[in-house]
């Protein structure tokens, strides 16, 4: 049993597809859609999967297969092989004739390989963008390699122009390629330019993936109504975009935080750290700049042996209105006895919300009013979550939120938190309820706590903690919110590194160990668990392809 | 599975695992028929699996009244010498303790012409638990040198000679008694905890303090903390605190190691909180075993369940497994004759529940590793990290330490408890993975088991 966990947890996404039937792979991905759109890596994975259908194409893996092509050629238009595999679902549409351009501009094999791959270091893929721009200079109308300028830029959110400076672009290809810039342009943050391409686009050309990114980009111009129409332009194109709806929903009507509550309910605000003092004076600072009312504050140093005792007593005068305790502990406890430490604090029970921060964040100046206003919308509601960003300009989706992906006899997974390698332009700005929400900033219901007043040390020193938590939550009736309009900017990522040195494999082995952990420790909850799944929560907003109601009874399959 | 059972038999020794007089003895027998028993009344094979059963089961009333008319049984005469040396009695008053009556029954056999080396090995082990021991080596030398399965009792003789304080705890080697903290970290064990005490209070030792980590613990174990000072005696200080949650078995010996200033000791003992019983000479055993080999860094017992079955003695880490995970050889399940009961530095760490350090060598490897929380594997890790760092073990199995071991308990039945063992023995698999982790362990233990097996168990510094 655990061997079958290791090799199937170890094998990723795409060993997982790949031991799955049809209708639980298609099950998977709207499970997925029903939170998050397609990036590119999710869905080749999906896509791969789909294509080696051993049993052949039924009807919903070939409405899903056409589905995902269709995504993937949307943010990758000139993908040499998905066009070939587009051509064959769909043979009356722009493809075919998109498929015999690039194939007409590709350069050759050996041209390629100088190239370095797109995960490396910065400096590699400048690299990589040189090569390319060599490359198209020898091929100018090598629209593949034009492309991988354009991800190799997006990565590190750059201007692609002059990378790209010999490119030749073929009429026909023209609006496909000006799609391309524009959604590039939305998605790093160069709105003057996307707004460029955009009015040089036709009506006719664009596709929902633009209109979205699009949508967002007049956001940003303060003009929502624009992007309400481009909103319900993308959702008249493919109504199973769950996010999308979820943002039209909020652009049409947006959640408006009552800053009294503020004032009105009793709060306490925890904090733990353990030898960050610069980036917790930093995250302190920024807890004192945002509206707390008189919310008690408590600061666990974790077995410090740096300044953060200093910076504590420092920050104290930052919060005059607040009660600003300090607790100290002789060692590291690690971060769920922290948490426990400070829950087990008499005022907690005394409070109607407490909220966790991490030591190295920067939050919202009205996080606070925004996450009570959603709590008190419905008193079934547990624990309240931001939308977790990278520090970077413009930022990375570090951490949105999860559902229970895999609950079978051989597996317990959880989703992923947030597409792949995606920046955050808005595209999740909504609030909506999920199975999990990130530590790092969110909020309890007292009676949440009450009911569910541990967080499990086993997953000492972090990790995993939180997640379980939430679904102790869920186990015991409680709904997890997801708040997409409180922006968290979380300093410093507790992932697993991607790097294989010795100390990542240390650390690498402590995810796997807690993950493993998380696994059996809820086997006993396993037919619970399957249906904590994404579709279950936010089925008003999912529509079946196939024409049949979609019911969470389905999560069982 | 647990953390202790093995995947392969490494023996650093070199004797026979299956060394011991009746290790091949089933207990197929069962309880006589009730209408024999009503009979004849209650007989020694009866009352010695009764008692036994009750004790495992922690029946302690029912466990005491079969004892009780076993003793009665055994002072009366009325159990014949054959009925004890029946494979199955011996061994249940074996690990009752009832030396004396084993003594009376193997001794005519054991020293007439019907002998051989397991009766005569038994007979001199019993001797030498009944502290007779000078008779017990007599006995013992007639043990043929080039019997299977007897090496051990080479390397016990031997380091009777050699070491006899660090053996046998008569009395500290050295004139003045150096400081000894002893940590106990505690959480809802308050029977047990009671018991741990009462054997700690008959140490025989007078310079040490007690320490004792009350870890969120929601039974009576605030009374206990409270009636510490009484249950030790005048003559020993003892702090207690008591936290708000659990924070773990790694951390809270963390925080026994840092809340207080341990500077005035020269050793430190961390001591389990459900340990059952041990012996008032188990301190200075283990002090005097740092006089065996200078420059070691801890010194750890035997542990033993009430049942004399051995939880770890001698313990030594099996290469990773194909997954990653780490897994571990500690004789674990054998019955303990005393077969483990010598010296050995061939050990890869020493295990936590009752155990010496030097107290510099937190300073030098570290405190334990909290992602062992809340515990399994937390002890073992730090034995590795004393490895690496280039530092020597011992253990001393004379000491011996009956363990309840309740964090092992049904665990193979609790998946979430099982899946707590295998993701932290994952982690340990993972952290040490390197060429200069398991594997180098692994190569410097061939090179101790090497001397140990050379030198029957003399420790030189050639190997240092």
């Amino acid at each position: 049993m655990f061997e079958d966990y290791m090799r199937i947890f170890q094998s990723g996404l795409t060993g997982q597809l790949k031991r799955m039937t049809n209708p639980q792979v298609c099950y998977r991905l709207r499970n997925h859609l029903s939170s998050f759109h397609l990036d590119p890596i999710v869905g080749s994975c999906y896509l791969n999967r789909l294509l080696k259908s051993g049993d052949g194409f039924d009807q919903e893996s070939a409405f899903w297969g056409r589905y995902v092509v269709d995504k993937f050629l949307q943010r990758m238009p000139f993908e040499p092989r998905v066009l070939e595999v587009g051509e064959l679902f769909m043979p009356d549409g722009p493809v075919p004739g998109l498929r015999a351009l690039v194939a007409a501009g590709e350069a050759p094999q050996e041209a390629w390989q100088s190239v370095p791959g797109a995960e490396g270091t910065p400096e590699e893929r400048e690299r990589g963008r040189r090569a390319l721009a060599f490359l198209v200079k020898q091929h100018p109308s090598c629209l593949s390699a034009a492309q991988r300028i354009l991800e190799y830029c997006r990565r590190d959110a750059l201007d692609p122009g002059r990378y790209l400076t010999a490119l030749r672009v073929p009429a026909q290809a023209e609006p496909a390629w000006r799609r391309a810039l524009l959604q590039h342009y939305a998605q790093v943050g160069l709105d003057a330019k996307a707004l460029e391409m955009w009015e040089s686009l036709g009506r006719g050309d664009l596709d929902e993936t633009t209109l979205n990114l699009a949508a967002e980009v007049f956001v940003r111009q303060g003009d929502r109504d624009r992007a309400v129409a481009l909103y319900e332009r993308s959702l008249a194109l493919d109504k199973l975009q769950t996010p999308a709806r979820l943002r039209l929903a909020e652009l049409r009507a947006p959640f408006a935080p009552d800053p009294a509550l503020v004032g009105e309910r009793k709060v306490c605000v925890y904090l733990y750290t353990w030898n960050k003092a610069q980036v917790f004076a930093e995250t302190l600072d920024s807890l004192s700049r945002t509206r707390l009312g008189g919310a008690r504050i408590k600061v666990l140093l974790n077995g410090c042996t740096d300044d953060s005792r200093a910076v504590a007593e420092a920050a104290r005068a930052k919060f005059p209105d607040n009660d600003f305790e300090i607790i100290e502990t002789p060692v590291n406890i690690g971060a769920p006895a922290a948490r426990n430490w400070l829950i087990n604090h008499e005022d907690t029970w005394k409070a109607d919300y407490t909220a966790f921060l991490d030591d190295d964040v920067t939050i919202q100046e009205d996080w606070l009013e925004q996450f009570l206003t959603v709590m008190e919308s419905d008193q079934g509601i547990g624990v309240v979550g931001a939308k977790v960003v990278s520090p970077e300009t413009p930022p990375r989706l570090q951490y949105l939120y999860r559902f229970v992906d895999l609950a079978t006899d051989e597996m317990f997974k959880m989703s992923l938190e947030a597409p792949i390698s995606e920046y955050d332009v808005g595209l999740y700005d909504y609030v909506r309820p999920a199975r999990s929400v990130m530590g790092c900033q969110h909020l309890f219901r007292t009676e949440a706590l009450r009911q569910a007043p541990q967080f499990d040390i086993r997953f000492s020193p972090s990790q995993v903690d939180d997640i379980e938590h939430d679904l102790q939550l869920c186990l015991k009736g409680f709904k997890v919110m997801y708040t997409g309009l409180v922006t968290c900017i979380h300093h410093q990522s507790s992932g697993v590194g991607q790097q294989a040195s010795s100390m990542t494999l240390a650390k690498m082995g402590n995810a796997l160990g807690n993950d493993l952990k998380l696994c059996f420790k809820h086997v006993p909850n396993q037919r619970k668990l399957a249906r904590m799944d994404g579709l279950g929560l936010v089925a008003e907003h999912v529509f079946d392809p196939l024409g049949e109601p979609v019911s969470p009874a389905r999560a069982g399959d | 599975m647990n953390e202790h059972e093995a995947r392969t038999g490494a023996d650093p020794a070199g004797r026979d695992r299956k060394a011991g007089p009746s290790e091949q003895g089933g207990n197929g027998e069962r309880p006589q028929a009730a209408a024999r028993i009503a009979e004849e009344g209650r007989d020694a094979a009866y009352l010695v699996g009764a008692a036994l059963h009750h004790l495992r089961r922690g029946a302690r009333e029912r466990f005491e009244a079969c004892e009780a008319e076993l003793d009665a049984l055994l002072a009366s005469g009325g159990a014949s010498p054959e009925e004890l040396l029946r494979e199955r009695v011996l061994k249940g008053l074996y690990q009752l303790g009832r030396f004396e009556a084993l003594e009376k029954a193997l001794g005519p056999v054991a020293l007439g012409p019907a002998a051989n080396d397991e009766l005569r090995y038994l007979y001199g082990q019993v001797l030498y638990r009944l502290g007779r021991t000078d008779e017990a080596v007599d006995v013992w030398s007639a043990v043929s040198g080039d019997a299977d399965g007897f090496g051990f009792l080479r390397v016990r003789l031997r380091q009777l000679r050699e070491y006899p304080g660090a053996v046998l705890g008569g009395g500290l080697i050295g004139d003045e008694e150096p400081e000894v903290h002893v940590l106990i970290l505690t959480k809802d064990r308050e029977p047990y905890l009671r018991k741990t005490l009462a054997c700690l209070a008959r140490t025989a030792y007078s310079n040490y303090r007690v320490y004792i980590l009350d870890n969120g613990s929601a039974d009576r174990t605030a009374e206990v903390l409270r009636e510490a000072p009484d249950l030790l005696g005048p003559d020993v200080e003892v702090f207690t605190q008591s936290l708000p949650t659990n924070i773990g078995r790694p951390a809270g010996h963390n925080w026994l190691l840092t809340n207080w200033d341990h500077s005035g000791a020269r050793y430190l003992s961390i001591l389990d909180d459900d340990l059952l019983h041990f012996e008032p000479n188990w301190l200075v055993q283990f002090l005097n075993t740092f006089a065996v080999k200078p420059g070691l860094a801890a010194v750890g017992g035997k542990t033993v369940g009430a049942d004399l079955l051995v939880q770890d003695a001698t313990s030594v880490i099996n290469p990773p497994a194909e997954d990653g995970s780490v897994s571990f050889f500690t004789n674990r399940g054998a019955f303990d004759w005393g077969q483990f009961d010598y010296l050995s530095n061939v050990t890869d760490y020493i295990i936590g529940c009752a155990c010496l350090f030097r107290r510099e060598v937190f300073d030098e490897v570290g405190l334990f590793d909290i992602r062992f929380s809340p515990s399994q594997g937390v002890d073992i890790d730090h034995g590795l990290r004393m490895r690496m760092a280039g530092h020597d073990l011992m253990y001393n199995g004379n000491a011996t330490f009956v363990h309840a071991q309740l964090t092992s308990e049904g665990l193979d039945k609790d998946l979430p408890r099982l899946g707590n063992s295998r993701g932290n023995f994952l982690k340990l698999g993972y952290k040490y993975s390197g060429p200069d982790g398991f594997a180098a362990v692994i190569r410097d233990r061939l090179v101790r088991e090497r001397e140990f097996n050379e030198s029957q168990g003399v420790f030189t510094e050639a190997g240092d």
